[in-house]
């Protein structure tokens, strides 16, 4: 069976027979599990067993650039040093003051967005292709910063709707143009924080569910599965992810969420993906705790099956080697087993 | 309602611009500077903290409580030094060399402040020495460090050790704070106090700043407090 047939098959709600893992990596681990193994960045990924095939549309921000970059909505990356955590290397935000007067939308209606992505696709056949889409309220973030962001949702709403209204179109133009082959979007998002949402269900209800009404049904509308990430505890939200027909969330941090709770209650009607803690025994701890907490997580999160092993987040760059070669090993295993 | 009751509700409904004018009314009527401050602004600041630590408000309530805070603060600033009002201590906040995260270090300098300290804000990704030199520049008697990743939350180690090098952590104290952050890595880099929220950590510095003021002045030593 294919990586990619063990993930359908389990969105399907079948068996396939093993429990799927897949570990998201900073840039820096992945360099150092690649000079460990003796391959290449893409390469190592296919050797530790990743199910998932990690697909980006060109907005540069991914790309190796030195320095700070500017991308299409005019927010200001740095790329360089030590800042391989994906989203948030933000420098700086076009949009102050809430004045959007002179500013324009980009419309991610432009060509050769996924020129990268069909390459990687045809080197790596055997996974599943997600395409990674940054989510409506990071969009709007990005483009007058966090703060601002966070207050306009309460008393600027006729421009934060508008920006929503703006974003929620680029995403959906993005979609509409991703090229055959890929088997789902995950949208990335950050709605919670360690101690719940970081802001009311109420006002996800207002900005989000219509958003994200729209991007669930255009990705459905292209035969692709739905897959949210979210850091922080979202458990108020998983009625909502599941009315709204997602097939995959993450991350399931068990720092922040209470896992077996949610595996009880959502677990037949949503894949859920991550579980295992990133922040604390996989950086501190040792190889034999690591391996007894994963070995723990599985037991609660697999049952049933609907599941996707792996850290909720991606394991930190100076985590022990050991460590994550212990881990490898470990789910590399569970197809061996049939766990 | 009395016109303190009125700029704490005010507040606590992010209405900054009616802060600003309710804070400016009460000038005008007379009341002392540091009343209107403590009875006004910080006790509207103290009820969103307790609200935000009950889970009963959310992230953005806070941002416009404290955006109100802020306006109010600002027009009240001449008034309080011309009154001799200071601040009730100084902490200098940042994110460690190599973090970017700012939410929860946001979070704390908002609560911080609505408690009355003066919070010097270094931003994020500083460096240990620059926690060192704002600390001995400003007089600041708490270094606050916050981390998101177990990959920078190290570099707290090093904030410790150039304090300790540089003989200020006996009047300096240094808290340290963020998700991968547990008492336990506290105290094993020699911290002085974890916090698990933003809330916690104001009223652990508050605490941190009157105990060093009653050291100081059983010492009979002068210092900016």
């Amino acid at each position: 069976m294919t990586r990619k047939n063990a993930i359908v098959q389990l969105i399907r709600g079948e068996n396939p027979g093993y429990t799927p893992h897949h570990f998201d990596l900073t840039l820096k681990m992945t360099d150092r599990l690649a000079e460990y193994y003796g391959y290449d960045r893409d390469g190592v990924e296919d050797y530790i067993g990743n199910h998932l095939l990690y697909l980006d549309p060109e907005t540069g921000f991914r790309n190796s650039v030195k320095g700070n970059f500017v991308d299409e909505f005019g927010t200001t990356w740095d790329t360089a040093g030590n800042y391989d955590i994906g989203d948030w290397g933000m420098v700086d935000f076009p949009i102050k003051d809430f004045d959007f007067s002179n500013y324009i939308f980009p419309d991610g209606k432009s060509e050769g967005r996924y020129d990268t992505a069909i390459k990687v696709m045809e080197k790596y056949k055997d996974r599943f292709n997600v395409m990674r889409i940054t989510g409506p309220l990071n969009l709007g973030w990005y483009t007058m910063g966090f703060s601002d962001f966070l207050i306009g949702m309460l008393v600027e709403k006729e421009t934060i709707h508008m920006v929503f209204d703006k974003v929620t179109e680029y995403i959906c133009n993005l979609i509409d143009r991703i090229p055959a082959g890929v088997d789902a979007v995950r949208m990335i998002e950050d709605w919670g924080i360690q101690s719940g949402l970081m802001f009311s269900k109420e006002l996800w209800m207002e900005y989000l569910y219509p958003s994200y009404s729209q991007i669930y049904q255009k990705i459905r509308s292209k035969g692709l599965y739905v897959m949210q990430h979210s850091c922080g505890d979202i458990t108020d939200l998983m009625p909502v992810m599941v009315e709204l027909g997602v097939d995959v969330i993450d991350a399931m941090q068990p720092e922040a969420m209470d896992i077996a709770q949610i595996k009880k209650e959502f677990g037949r009607d949503i894949v859920l993906f991550g579980g295992l803690g990133s922040q604390s025994t996989i950086p501190c701890g040792t190889p034999a705790e690591v391996i007894a907490e994963a070995a723990s997580t599985l037991k609660i999160m697999s049952a049933g099956g609907k599941y996707i092993f792996g850290p909720a987040g991606s394991i930190p760059t100076e985590a022990p080697i050991e460590n994550v070669v212990a881990l490898v090993d470990f789910c590399k295993s569970l197809a061996e087993k049939g766990i | 309602m009395s016109i303190f009751n009125e700029i704490s509700e005010n507040l606590q409904q992010g209405k900054a611009k009616v802060v600003k004018e309710l804070v400016q009314q009460a000038v005008n009527e007379g009341y002392p500077a540091k009343q209107i401050l403590e009875d006004g602004l910080l006790a509207g600041m103290t009820i969103i903290g307790e609200k935000f630590k009950n889970n009963d408000i959310f992230v953005p309530e806070v941002l416009v409580a404290a955006r109100a805070m802020n306006m109010g603060a600002a027009l009240l600033k001449p008034y309080l030094m011309e009154a001799g009002v200071k601040a009730s201590g100084k902490v200098c906040i940042g994110t460690v060399k190599g973090d970017l995260h700012d939410i929860g270090k946001n979070l704390v300098k908002m609560m911080m402040e609505g408690r009355g300290l003066e919070v010097v804000d270094l931003g994020t990704d500083v460096a240990a020495e620059k926690f060192i030199e704002t600390a001995r520049e400003q007089d600041c008697q708490i270094i606050c460090c916050s981390a998101l990743l177990t990959t920078t939350m190290g570099m707290m180690k090093d904030v410790v050790a150039m304090a300790d090098g540089a003989g200020i952590h006996a009047n300096t104290k240094i808290m340290v704070g963020g998700a991968p952050v547990t008492e336990s890595f506290c105290s094993k880099i020699g911290a002085d106090k974890y916090s698990a929220d933003a809330v916690s950590a104001a009223d652990a510095a508050v605490e941190i700043c009157r105990n060093l003021i009653i050291e100081r002045t059983s010492k009979g030593s002068v210092g900016s407090v």
